[in-house]
Parts: C-alpha cells; sequence; structure tokens
C-alpha cells in the first residue's frame, strides 16, 4: 500500500510536471480566444451588434454566420432584407431612409436551400415585407456542390450556436499558433484584442474586418489590394483567377439546374403564400470574364440563357427578375466591381437603383434622387458612397 | 464513444482515477457502469441486444458445466443458434434476403422479402464471436463457468475492447477482471505512451489519407491507373494505422487498469505470405476462425488429406470475409485470400525447393512485395461500394503506369507537380507531405527499433532512454496530433464490423 501511494504521488508529481507546458500552449490560446471574442455566446453578439452600430463581427475560427443573421432580422424584424451569398453582400442599410428598415442577410457560400429555410425560421412577427434576392450563376454548374438539406438547417439553431464556442475553440487553439507563425498577427496586434469591446473576433478586432450592423462586408485588406490595382491589372488578373482556379466552374450541369430552380420556386410560393414579395436578380460578372464566357458560347451558353428560363418562373408569382449578368446591360464599369464576381457598394447601389424603379413596394422606404445625388458625389475610388460606420 | 473524441479525453481520466480510488470489490461495477455508457454514447437502444447476448451466453454457460455430458453439447448448440441468429438478424438479413430476391427475379419467380433495413448495432461481430468463444470453451472444459453476472457482462463489454476487439478469450481476460491491480507508475505511464501513439496514427496518418483514398473509391471511373493503384496502397496504410491505432488505444487503456488485452497486430506488412500474413494481422480474430472454424472443419476432412485442408481453409476464409460485411465486395475479399493460403499449401514444396536455391535476401524481398502486393490488392474488394466499383479499379490499377514511369525518367525538375498530380487525388500537397512525413515517423518507430535494437520501442522508452528524450518525444508527439491531426468525428473502419 505504501509503495502504491509511493507511486502514485511519483504520477501526480511527474504528471503536473509535464503537463505544465502543455497547460500555457492551451491557456494562451484559450485566452486570447476568449479575449478576442471568439469563444463568445453569438446571442451575446448579436444583443451587443443591436444596441452599437459601430460594432463589427469577424470571427476568424468559426463561421456561425447563419445563426447570427438569422437572429439578427428575429430581433431587429426589418421591412426589406436581403438573401444571398456574398454577390449581394454590399446592398447597406444607408440605400433607404432609415436605417432600421433594411438589413443584409447575405451569407457567404450560401446556397439555393438557404433561401427557404431562411425563410421558414421566420416568425410571422418577424417577416419581411420584402425579400431582395441574389441568384449567383455558380449554382446552375458543375461545381455548385448541393448541400445536405438537413445540414444547412443545422446552422441556423440554438443547438449549433450553443455548441459553437467550442467549436472556435476546437480549430483556433491551433489554428491560432499557425497563424501567429505564418505572420498573420503580431505581438503588437494581441493588444488590440484587449482594447476594442464591441468588436468580436481576431478579424475584427486586429484587421478592422467583418460584418457591420447592417450585415454587410467590410475587408480592408481586400480593399487596400483593390484600390491599389490598375484597371489593366484587375482585368487580367479577374479573368485568369476565374478560368484557372476552376477549370470546370460554369459549365452546365442539368442536374443541378433542375434543383436550383426547383428550390427557387419553392421559396417563391412561400413568399406569395405568406404576402413577402420578392425582387430578384442575377448577380453580375465583370466585364472581362462575361466576355471570355461570350467568347466560348457553346460552353457556357446556359449563363446567357438564366435569365429566361428564370423570368417564368418569378413572374407566374408576380414577382420580377432581373438579369445583370452583364454589367454593361447596367451601366457599370469594371472599376466598380471588387473582382470578378463581386460587386461594390457603388455598383449594388446601381443595380438597386435600376430594381426599385419598377419595384412599387420599395418607393415607400427610398429616396432615389438623394441616392442618385450621393452617387454621383462619390469619392474618386469608384467602390464606396457612404462612409465606413455610416447607417 | 469514439476514442479520438473530446469526450472520451473526459471519459478516460475519470474512469482511471475512480478505478484507483475504489477498492477492489466496486471496481467491476464501475468498469461495467462505464462500459454501459461508453456503448449507450453511440445508440443507447443497442445496449438490449448486447444485454440479451450477455443474458443468453452467461446462462449457457452456467448449464452447460452444471448439464450431464449429453445434455452438454445441447445447450452449446442452443447457445450457438441463439447468438449467431443474433447476428444474422441484425447483419445478414437483408444481404440474403436481398440475393434471393435478385435470384427469384432472374428465374422469373414473383417473390420476395421485406428488407428490413436496420442498422447494425457497433461492434456485434466481435461480441459474438467472444460470447461464442466463452461457451465453446466450458463446454470444452477449458474455462470454468463465470457465476458472478457482473463479471460475465464485464468480459463481454469491457469498454476498452468492446466495439471493435481484440477478441478476447475468457482464459485470458477474465482472471484479470477479477484480480486485484495496483497502481503502478511504469506500467501507467507505458499504457499512456501506447494511447499516444495510437492516436496518431489514427488522427495523423489514417484520418489523413482517407482524404486521398475516399475520393478515389467513391468514383474510381474519375481517374487513372496511377491514382487508383496510388489509392490502393494509401488504403493499406490507412487500414493499418486506423485499426492497429484503434487497437493501442484500446491496449494501452487497458494497461493502465493493469489489464492485459492481447495482442492484435505484430508487424503484419513484414510477412513472407499470405499464410504468415494471417498469423499478425488481427491476430484475435485469425486465432479465433483458426480455433474454432478451421481446426474442427479440417479435422472432419482429415480423410481428404491436403485438399482436405484446403477445403478447411477456404470454408473458413469464405466465413472470415462474410464475418467483416454483407456484401459480396467481403466475400470475394475472403475467396481470395482462401485461395492464396490454399495455393501457398499446395506450392510449399515447390517453393521451398526454389529458395533453397536462390539469393536468401532476394527470396526475402520477394515474399515480402508479393505479400503487401496480395493485401493491398485484395483490400480494393474490402473497400470498395460494389463488386462493379471494385472490379474496375483493378482492372484499371496499372493503366497509364508505363506513361508515368517513362514521365518519371524524362522527369526535369520543372514539371514536379506534374508527377504529383495522380497521387494527390485533388488534395493539397502540403496534405501530402505531411502524410508521407507521418509514415516515416511509422516506419521509424515500428520497424526500425526491433530491427536495429533488438527491441521494440516500448521495452525502449519504458526504462533504456533518458528522461529528456523520451518527454520530448511525448512533447513532439502530441504537438504532431495537435497540428496535424484530422480532428472531425471520423469512426475507426473496424467499427462498421
Amino acid at each position: 500500500m505504501d509503495h502504491e501511494r509511493q507511486e502514485i504521488k511519483k504520477f501526480i508529481k511527474n504528471g503536473l510536471l509535464f503537463c505544465s507546458p502543455l497547460i500555457l500552449f492551451f491557456g494562451l490560446s484559450f485566452l486570447v480566444l476568449y479575449s478576442s471574442g471568439e469563444l463568445e455566446s453569438l446571442d451575446q453578439i448579436v444583443k451587443t451588434q443591436q444596441n452599437s452600430k459601430s460594432s463589427l463581427v469577424g470571427l476568424a475560427y468559426s463561421d456561425p454566420l447563419r445563426y447570427l443573421k438569422l437572429q439578427t432580422v428575429l430581433t431587429r424584424k426589418p421591412d426589406i432584407i436581403m438573401l444571398g451569398s456574398s454577390h449581394t453582400a454590399y446592398f447597406r442599410s444607408t440605400f433607404f431612409n432609415s436605417p432600421e428598415i433594411f438589413y443584409n442577410a447575405s451569407i457567404g457560400g450560401a446556397y439555393p436551400q438557404d433561401f427557404r429555410i431562411f425563410l421558414n425560421r421566420l416568425s410571422a412577427e418577424a417577416q419581411p415585407k420584402v425579400i431582395l434576392i441574389g441568384l449567383d450563376p455558380a449554382w446552375f454548374d458543375t461545381v455548385c456542390n448541393w448541400s445536405n438539406y438537413d445540414v444547412l438547417d443545422n446552422q441556423y439553431t440554438s443547438k449549433f450556436s450553443a455548441s459553437n464556442p467550442f467549436r472556435a475553440w476546437q480549430f483556433g487553439y491551433t489554428q491560432l499558433y499557425k497563424d501567429y507563425f505564418s505572420g498573420k498577427f503580431s505581438r503588437r496586434d494581441i493588444s488590440q484584442i484587449f482594447q476594442t469591446f464591441e468588436n468580436f473576433g481576431l478579424n475584427a478586432k486586429i484587421n478592422q474586418s467583418g460584418y457591420r450592423w447592417d450585415g454587410t462586408p467590410i475587408d480592408t485588406k481586400q480593399i487596400a489590394l483593390r484600390l491599389t490595382e490598375s484597371d489593366e491589372s484587375f482585368r487580367k488578373r479577374t479573368a485568369a483567377d476565374f478560368f484557372s482556379q476552376q477549370p470546370e466552374r460554369q459549365k452546365k450541369c442539368e442536374e443541378k439546374s433542375r434543383q436550383t430552380s426547383s428550390e427557387i420556386k419553392k421559396f417563391l410560393s412561400q413568399s406569395k403564400f405568406r404576402k413577402i414579395q420578392v425582387i430578384g436578380y442575377i448577380t453580375p460578372y465583370n466585364k472581362a470574364v462575361y466576355q471570355e464566357l461570350r467568347q466560348m458560347k457553346k460552353k457556357y451558353e446556359h449563363i446567357f440563357k438564366l435569365g429566361s428560363g428564370l423570368q417564368p418562373i418569378f413572374n407566374q408569382f408576380g414577382f420580377n427578375l432581373y438579369d445583370f449578368s452583364n454589367i454593361a446591360a447596367a451601366n457599370l464599369a469594371d472599376k466598380e466591381m471588387l473582382d470578378e464576381v463581386h460587386a461594390s457598394e457603388k455598383a449594388s447601389l446601381r443595380l438597386f437603383l435600376i430594381m426599385q424603379s419598377s419595384e412599387p413596394k420599395l418607393w415607400p422606404y427610398i429616396d432615389p434622387p438623394y441616392l442618385k445625388k450621393r452617387l454621383n458625389q462619390a469619392a474618386p475610388n469608384n467602390l464606396f458612397i457612404f462612409g465606413e460606420n455610416e447607417f | 464513444m469514439l476514442f479520438n473524441s473530446f469526450s472520451f479525453l473526459i471519459f478516460f481520466p475519470v474512469v482511471t482515477l475512480l478505478y484507483f480510488a475504489l477498492p477492489h470489490r466496486w471496481r467491476w461495477t464501475l468498469l461495467l457502469s462505464a462500459s454501459v455508457f461508453f456503448y449507450m454514447v453511440f445508440v443507447p437502444a443497442y445496449i438490449l441486444i448486447l444485454g440479451i447476448l450477455i443474458v443468453i451466453d452467461y446462462f449457457a454457460g452456467r448449464w452447460i458445466e452444471q448439464a450431464r455430458p449429453e445434455r452438454k453439447k445441447v445447450f452449446l448448440i442452443i447457445s450457438i443458434i441463439a447468438t449467431c441468429s443474433v447476428l444474422f438478424f441484425f447483419k445478414y438479413f437483408d444481404f440474403f434476403a436481398g440475393n434471393i430476391g435478385s435470384l427469384a427475379r432472374l428465374l422469373g419467380w414473383n417473390y420476395s422479402l421485406d428488407l428490413l433495413g436496420i442498422a447494425l448495432p457497433l461492434g456485434l461481430s466481435f461480441h459474438t464471436f467472444q460470447s461464442l468463444s466463452y461457451v465453446i470453451e466450458v463446454y470444452r472444459g477449458q474455462q470454468k463457468a463465470e457465476h458472478h453476472f457482473g463479471y460475465y457482462s464485464l468480459y463481454v463489454m469491457f469498454y476498452p475492447q468492446l466495439v471493435a476487439g481484440p477478441i478476447e478469450r475468457p482464459q485470458h481476460l477474465l482472471p484479470q477482471l477479477h484480480t486485484y491491480h495496483h497502481f503502478e507508475y511504469q506500467r501507467v505511464v507505458s499504457g499512456l505512451q501506447r494511447i499516444l501513439w495510437g492516436l496518431f496514427k489514427k488522427m495523423v496518418i489514417a484520418d489523413r489519407l482517407a482524404f486521398f483514398v475516399g475520393p478515389v473509391f467513391d468514383h474510381p471511373a474519375n481517374y487513372d491507373g496511377v491514382s487508383l493503384l496510388a489509392a490502393t496502397i494509401y488504403f493499406a496504410i490507412q487500414i493499418y494505422c486506423d485499426f492497429s491505432g484503434y487497437v493501442d488505444i484500446a491496449l494501452g487503456s487497458a494497461k493502465v487498469m493493469g489489464i492485459k488485452l492481447t495482442e492484435n497486430f505484430h508487424q503484419p506488412y513484414l510477412a513472407r505470405s499470405v499464410s504468415e500474413f494471417w498469423r499478425r494481422w488481427h491476430i484475435s480474430l485469425s486465432s479465433w476462425v483458426r480455433d474454432y472454424i478451421f481446426l474442427p472443419l479440417a479435422l472432419q476432412l482429415r480423410s481428404w488429406g491436403l485438399w482436405g485442408i484446403v477445403g478447411a481453409t477456404l470454408a473458413t476464409f469464405t466465413i472470415l470475409g462474410l464475418w467483416h460485411g454483407a456484401n459480396w465486395t467481403f466475400l470475394v475479399f475472403g475467396i481470395l485470400h482462401g485461395l492464396a493460403i490454399s495455393i501457398e499449401l499446395l506450392t510449399k514444396k515447390i517453393r521451398e525447393k526454389l529458395a533453397s536455391k536462390a539469393n536468401g535476401f532476394l527470396i526475402g524481398a520477394t515474399s515480402l512485395v508479393y505479400t503487401f502486393a496480395f493485401w493491398s490488392f485484395s483490400l480494393i474488394f474490402f473497400r470498395a461500394k460494389s463488386l462493379s466499383d471494385a472490379f474496375y479499379i483493378a482492372s484499371h490499377l496499372f493503366s497509364g503506369l508505363f506513361d508515368y514511369i517513362i514521365h518519371i525518367f524524362h522527369y526535369t525538375g520543372s514539371a514536379g507537380s506534374g508527377l504529383l498530380a495522380p497521387l494527390l487525388a485533388g488534395q493539397h500537397r502540403e496534405d501530402f507531405v505531411i502524410m508521407a512525413g507521418a509514415i516515416l515517423l511509422l516506419l521509424i518507430v515500428e520497424i526500425f527499433p526491433k530491427r536495429v535494437a533488438g527491441r521494440d520501442l516500448e521495452t525502449l522508452f519504458s526504462s533504456r532512454l533518458p528522461n529528456w528524450f523520451r518527454w520530448s518525444a511525448y512533447y513532439a508527439l502530441i504537438f504532431i496530433i495537435l497540428l496535424y491531426g484530422v480532428f472531425y468525428k471520423t469512426p475507426f473502419i473496424y467499427f462498421q464490423f
């Protein structure tokens, strides 16, 4: 018994000694993750951002955007929302007379099923009067992954929210060190974590990037890069990126097209039933990419038929669909695009002004002459019209 | 509960702490409760099936022991039928029903049996064999029937080996469960070392290899011969690391508590014949089928001489193949091994004669390569989703290989990515490098100590190497797992059996 006690004491002593560097390793990363808000409860994030328009949400080690955006809509009950992928992310609340009217619930990497899931999770009290939706041509191509409905739906639930801090920790506790040693942030940056209380996530605290109060993103690094790029370089890069990264991209996939069209139809039908007006548009490509797609027409002709193919579905429910895949048709210039598929705030406003002219439901909420005036007064950078924290 | 999960990280120390804190008379209760909890984390309802198996064989054991000699066999047969019926119902019913239906349709009969679509309770094949081993040994008089229901239940449900073995013989495990185990520093450390090594094999090698194997076996027609060949070899490594990794964690966990489970692997990829391979791979299963299927069959067929042994071998491996799964692919897998071993038996004398005349090293190397190649080839049927996929892969393994080899010889240094692409299955080069490095570490740890120092690494680590070296190695391994381990919830391959 004495010998056994000695063995146990030896094990405890050596065990504590052995574990101390590990405790330090985990402890440090936990401190950084906790202090930066990466492990914050999602409901708290929604609540804080609700009360502070300058609050940014830029989580680096988790992706709970679906839950966050849904809860924000349920909390604020805006009259108008935007649904779509990152391609529709720059429609801002400043397009409207009052910032509380609008929330951009776009989700980077969204799937067509997200429309219906989002709508199903909106209570009657929280449902908007108008939903703007952006349709990615990519949802009809071969590389579009058709995600399982239940898997996506789960990301909108409280169960997902409850487990999010653990997931963030599980991914973040080693990724943090990898990012530090690869130079993504420095020791000086870490001090900012303890200062900016309203921002959540390392991306928000260190890079001032993330999602604003109105749901639109701000990515300082991407913007800085874009602003320093010449038009010629931008055109060459975006075309090369688009066609080289995914050579099979945009090739038509019959099955995916059917699934996506069917999903959109179900969404439109439910919106109609719930008396919600839907305004849809096909998101744009920049000119360089569009022209190349045109030159390879045989391979990509489905893109040019998308508008005419989807229009009847929208019309069936009394809704309109605008085909902005060709930015020239919307009087946009390449310099107003962030990249080959993401329209900037300025480009998004132009698209919005075109759509609103035929949408009486929007008229009580906007002041087109004012918006046009702001458009004309826009700063020379050609990407933004409104200030970062202007709502 | 998976060994490579956060819950196990909490479960294991808590159970172990309580184990050593409790007096011996309560330890079986703790271990049994922990094992029940461990199993119920998967699908709670399936504990009832395990319970039924335990009750059947507990009473069967007692009745066999108490019965008159002429009645013993009756109880044994009833027990075997009942136990195997449970296995058949959950594992094989749909397979046979489906095939009978297909045959009926082929013959133009209007007949079909409704499929049940029931999921297989985790580890049922293992529990079945372990329970059968118990009743057979009691029948043979080689094991006294366990009178304590709790200890018998623990024998079947002992959590380290609950889900995927090793299949323990009652003579080996039951006495250990009854014995009081002291806390021994060196033994506990050795057990933890083994767990760490098992986690490395599972999370860094096996789960990373799955990224390279999965896409190819799921859609083989999208890949050329070199990719198919690469994926076949990767799977051979994946399945070894996955299963032996699990076994390391199982054995390590048991060792911490003072219980020695059966070693299930002994450097199988150093085997020089398929027969030898099965003495090194999944040893608890191969010894089980040898003792309870092959030897009785061979005895029955002894009048056929060598052909009797061949017949028994083929039958044994057919059953072994089917044990792995209710699918034609597993049947073919088993038959392939049965045929290979039968051929080795029939050509033994000729081969020995040839070997005596040839260079020993060359013979050894050739045998090693042949055995690994055969095993990898048979794994195509093990892993493929269907027979048609398996045949497609097998028939296209070498297509484009010649061109690839020529490409290597014309390599000028600037087309590196072209050489590597068929080996990546669409994954990142970084993952390939991590995987290759981890496999190299595996070779260094599992093969070279024995070859060079004549001792396995466990022995070396237990006493021969200085503290600072050992602790550095532990830290290195922990950080390799933390940085490069795959942390999604990936079940062990053998859990499906």
